[in-house]
């Protein structure tokens, strides 16, 4: 390998590309990226392409050697232009949230709805193509489906707002500090969701006695093609919850790229890997569903409360499913300065998973008083609350605002973050600060 | 189309001392790299070097991240030798402060 590490030139990327099979349409669209100023403001595509990690020919190498090409990460982060003002984890692949701040929408807009992408932008996706597309429903079923997307369409449409967090959403407030993107509190959405229900879908597919668990699939390619892409699956019960949909739109368009167009799940309240992307096959399984996702520690939680930093066995471990209750501040943005006495609005939105959320208690002395924020009803199961009230200060100083919601089975937001060694279900009370200026 | 292509190769030179701290280490034909060349060079070939670079991990995560990179995803062109200065490097430079 060593011999490799030369310096890279544009002959020699093109000859690598040839050597390791890349075809001649590939290499000119690389060539037509290079000659376009195209994402991300003032940096070159070319200089994206180098920042991404084209960092010497051995790298190169291997990732042409695995069927990847500059024009796959250049065309993804082309797209990252469509979620102005989202917070950028990483680039390849895409990972990005929006600060609460930017949230409070009670329907969340598709271009800032968060990306968690495990592997590469399908071209379909890019390209918009639907041209061979479809979506197969097949295993523990009578009748294996082969559905286009007009066929899909034959099924009565539904369109709620429904909500799809990242399971590892809150994983910056662990403590110790666990590995993963680390995500803060914006990545989860509530957006509004078209499409049919899965429910509607497997009968008509007709359920064995068998079907137990379902394995989806998605045509994201996995970031090395010998790694078997991402699948993850959900008990038959919540794959026939009538709130699970195979979605084609999101706020009435198709669903963005980087969020899986054509066709993905939504799979309400529980972890987002769940809501698989890209949408190509549903497998019913006569088992809990045994991807390497599925197993291990990915997605999964301690059965016990676990000291924090301390791993524990993988037969101690068990699979991350619904949320738990969960509020966020949208308004104010934090560290704005008011004046004495001023009214403040503070607003958010809570959420509970498969519960309801009973009361959103508001405190700005360091949880010494609370008094009680005013509830909205939300408009369907899953989709989240707004709650809001008035704050003012009587004196200057720097202040906080903390949230503390309730489900209706009297859980709480904690006030601090228990842990788990891959910073799941991170659900610990928001807290923002106020200055009050003389 | 010519202009373009100069450009990568001005951009890949400016942007990437990388390429010149390999070479020396080649011309020298020693075969040890160090940890930080290591790293960026193995490390950014699936993700963005951005990912393990926005962690903060003590030393046993660190191991963890670097074996299920190995045996899980698929990184098993990197040696065990390799491993061990990419994780003093990763321990140093991005570890937990305690
Ligand atoms: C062969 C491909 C490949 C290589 C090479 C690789 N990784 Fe990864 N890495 C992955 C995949 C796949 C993931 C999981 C991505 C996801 O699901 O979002 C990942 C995720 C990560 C994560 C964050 C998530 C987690 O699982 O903790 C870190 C940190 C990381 N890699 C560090 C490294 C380091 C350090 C190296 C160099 C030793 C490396 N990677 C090399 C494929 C690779």
């Amino acid at each position: 390998m060593v011999d490799h590490l030369k310096r890279l030139t544009w002959d020699r990327l093109t000859g690598i590309l040839q050597d390791n099979g890349a075809k001649s349409e590939d290499i000119d669209k690389v060539e037509l990226i290079a000659s376009r100023r195209t994402f991300l403001g003032q940096m070159t595509a070319v200089g994206a392409l180098a920042s991404m990690g084209l960092a010497s020919e051995v790298a190169l190498q291997g990732l042409f050697g695995r069927g990847l090409i500059p024009v796959a990460w250049a065309a993804e982060a082309e797209f990252m232009s469509t979620k102005t003002g989202m917070t950028i984890h990483n680039t390849r692949p895409v990972n990005g949230e929006f600060e609460p701040h930017l949230l409070d929408d009670d329907i969340t807009p598709p271009e800032r709805h968060f990306v968690r992408n495990n592997g590469l932008l399908p071209d379909r996706a890019r390209s918009k193509d639907l041209q061979g597309w479809s979506l197969s429903i097949d295993g523990e079923v009578h009748n294996s489906l082969v559905l286009t997307m007009d066929d899909l369409k034959k099924f009565p449409a539904v369109t709620l707002p429904l909500l799809v967090e990242c399971g590892g959403n809150g994983r910056a407030n662990f403590d110790p500090k666990v590995r993963g993107n680390p995500w803060n509190r914006g990545a989860v959405a509530c957006s509004e969701w078209t499409g049919v229900r899965l429910k509607d879908v497997l009968q008509q597919a007709g359920l064995k006695e068998t079907a137990v668990y379902t394995g989806h699939y998605g045509e994201d390619p996995s970031l090395r093609s010998s790694v078997p892409p991402f699948s993850r699956g959900v008990p038959i019960d919540k794959a026939m919850e009538e709130h699970t949909l195979i979605a084609y739109q999101m706020g009435g368009s198709d669903i963005p790229a980087l969020n899986g167009y054509p066709v993905r799940l939504v799979v309400p309240g529980w972890v987002g890997s769940c809501s698989q992307k890209w949408l190509n096959r549903i497998w019913i399984r006569n088992k809990e569903h045994d991807t390497k996702k599925m197993k291990g520690y990915s997605y999964r939680v301690p059965k016990y409360p676990v000291v924090p930093g301390i791993r524990p066995p993988k037969s101690d471990m068990k699979i991350a499913m619904a949320w738990q209750i969960k509020s966020m501040i949208t308004r104010p943005t934090p560290d704005t300065h008011y004046k004495i006495g001023q009214t403040i609005d503070v607003a958010g939105h809570a959420w509970a998973g498969e519960d309801k959320v009973s009361q959103v208690l508001i405190s700005t002395d360091y949880g010494v008083t609370w008094h009680k924020a005013n509830l909205t009803q939300r408009p369907s199961q899953y989709a989240w609350y707004r709650w809001q009230t008035q704050v003012s200060f009587p004196k200057r100083g720097y202040y906080e605002i903390w949230a503390r919601a309730f489900d209706d089975k009297g859980q709480a937001q904690p006030f601090r973050q228990p842990w788990n060694p891959k910073g799941y279900l991170g659900n610990v009370i928001h807290r923002i600060a106020v200055h009050v200026d003389a | 189309m010519w202009m373009p292509k100069f450009k990568i190769l001005i951009l890949l030179l400016i942007w990437l001392p990388l390429n010149a701290v390999a070479e020396s280490a080649v011309s020298e034909s020693v075969p040890e790299l160090s940890g930080k060349v290591l790293f960026e060079a193995n490390c950014g070939a699936c993700h963005s070097l951005e990912l393990p670079k926005s962690q903060r991990l003590d030393q046993g995560t660190w191991q963890w991240v670097i074996d299920d990179m190995v045996d899980e995803f698929g990184a098993d062109w990197i040696t065990e030798a390799q491993q061990k200065l990419i994780l003093e490097y990763l321990v140093e430079n991005y570890g937990q402060k305690p």
